[in-house]
């Protein structure tokens, strides 16, 4: 199903060989800081293309599993493989969104999204249309320190998607901002990612962010996870129905019993 | 730079004329005390009288000179400390093993009060054009160095990793990223700098000179030419006002990202 949406938008979409995403895999993946250990011989599988959620309390690991994909942080002990190679370094393919959008604050909006964009490629014109992508084509010229938070997500998302990334690793992005925001970002992720195929992991703190926009959702704790649930609703998917209440009201539960 | 608490009020007419209403008010005193006789011609001469020192000390070409003079030194000696000063700055903020080598001997250094050095400098550079430039260097290095450390130390990790896993290499991190957030903090050392820069080329040109402004002063002293005396202390202060106008136009220009330079 995902196939013939992606082939519909093709039309529109110039930056269609570069589409799709990387299948991400954790073997006995483990991080210690100290004596504290963060993650603990995690096994997981992410494949190309999919988006998963990662939910649990703060302090479970959630964002230390995003940086070691990353590439940011090196693991204590197991590996990574992105694409079916092991990970040293950074990861080439990853791009990481956090709860502020650290742009540049001495850069224009445009030269923002545009630093991301392949070297040797047309720069200007792809951060434009990465920018016109989030609906924020007019204020290229303006300096992120005059946006609103949300616009500020946007133009990091819009710097995400001009790199062409395949695997998008959102460390709770949505966090800091409100209600409404966060709803229309929702929508946008979800739009975009739909169009770009890319892999995506989704750190959240929101249950229902989850549920409205992940194929398979996680539960982790103490650097372990331990519940599981793939999301079996259609797109776009109805936030009033009782499936979605139910599979809310599930992991919910799930997190607040987990000791 | 505009006031944290404060918000802007006034036109901007009215916001560029008030800083200078106080100085006006203070010459105008002083022409008016001096023209009625009310303090001796010999402490202090009027503001009319000083000015045509000024006129004619230009127009015997004096004045020029000794400006250029002056002029020449403290910029000479403000690009050789401000640029020693910045690169060990740069050396010691991006490299910790550096850091721990020097900075805690560049600190021991700093205390020392680099006029303090004047006996040692004269011994050994003689009086001559090096031993002034020395010391220039060596006032204007700390400011620059210091705060150019520390600029570079305060920069948001978080901007670095974004450059990191958007592939920018070391070197386009340092100009793109961790330079331009440095940068504030650098202009304060400057503007740091050129005041320590004014100060000790007074204390240099007094001491052993045969030119600059320092020397005018201290030459126009012996000949109890107290309008000469005057002129020189004026000149130094609008020096100092000038070089501090223009880096704050640098500020200005380029922190302009900065909703606090705006």
């Amino acid at each position: 199903m995902l196939e013939t949406t992606l082939v519909d938008r093709g039309a529109i979409e110039p930056a269609s060989k570069t589409r799709g995403g990387v299948d991400v895999q954790t073997r006995g993946l483990n991080k210690t800081f100290g004596d504290r250990e963060v993650i603990r011989a995690l096994d997981l599988r992410l494949n190309p293309g999919e988006l998963v959620a990662v939910v649990g309390k703060s302090g479970c690991g959630k964002s230390t599993l995003l940086r070691l994909i990353s590439g940011l942080d090196e693991p204590s002990a197991g590996w990574i493989e992105i694409a079916g190679s092991r990970l040293s370094g950074l990861n080439p393919h990853a791009r990481l969104m956090f709860q502020d959008a650290a742009l540049l604050p001495w850069r224009s909006v445009q030269e923002n999204v545009a630093l991301a964009a392949p070297r040797r490629s047309r720069r200007t014109q792809i951060a434009a249309d990465a920018l016109e992508h989030v609906g924020l084509q007019d204020r290229g010229r303006e300096w992120p320190s005059v946006l609103s938070g949300g616009q500020r997500q946007r133009v990091a998302l819009a710097r995400a998607i001009s790199s062409n990334a395949k695997l998008l690793l959102l460390d709770e992005p949505l966090g800091a901002l409100d209600a409404l925001t966060r709803l229309e970002m929702q929508s946008l992720i979800e739009r975009l990612w739909l169009e770009r195929g890319f892999s995506a992991i989704l750190v959240t703190h929101d249950v229902e962010e989850a549920v409205a926009l992940a194929d398979r959702i996680l539960l982790m704790a103490s650097g372990q996870v331990t519940f599981e649930t793939t999301v079996p609703l259609d797109r776009p998917r109805d936030r009033s129905s009782p499936e979605f209440t139910e599979l809310k009201e599930t992991i919910l539960e799930r997190i607040l019993g987990d000791r | 730079m505009s006031a944290v608490i404060h918000s802007r009020s006034g036109s901007r007419f009215f916001r560029e004329i008030v800083p200078w209403l106080l100085p006006l008010v203070l010459v105008i005193a002083w022409q008016i005390f001096t023209a009625a006789g009310l303090i001796p011609h010999r402490v202090l001469p009027s503001p009319s009288e000083v000015l045509e020192a000024g006129f004619r000390l230009t127009l015997t070409g004096e004045l020029p000179l000794h400006l250029w003079e002056s002029s020449q030194r403290a910029l000479a000696g403000l690009l050789i400390g401000g640029a020693i000063g910045f690169f060990f700055g740069l050396l010691n903020g991006l490299f910790g093993p550096a850091n721990r080598v020097f900075d805690s001997s560049l600190q021991m250094l700093r205390n020392v009060p680099h006029l303090a050095m004047i006996p040692l400098v004269i011994v050994w550079f003689g009086i001559g054009e090096p031993a002034k430039l020395f010391l220039i260097v060596i006032g204007v290095f700390f400011p620059v160095y210091v705060n150019t450390v520390h600029g570079i130390r305060s920069t948001d990790t978080r901007l670095v990793e974004m450059g990191r896993v958007y592939g920018l290499k070391p070197w386009e991190l340092l100009w793109q990223v961790v330079l331009p957030s440095a940068l504030p903090s650098i202009l304060v050392g400057v503007r740091y700098a050129l005041g320590i820069m004014w100060l000790t080329l007074i204390v240099a040109e007094t001491i052993a000179c045969d030119n600059g402004i320092g020397y005018m002063t201290m030459n126009a002293r012996e000949f109890l030419q107290t309008d000469v005396v005057l002129l020189g202390i004026l000149l130094y202060a609008l020096l100092g006002k000038l070089a501090d106008t223009i880096t704050r136009a640098l500020e200005r220009w380029l922190l302009r990202w900065n909703p606090a330079y705006r």
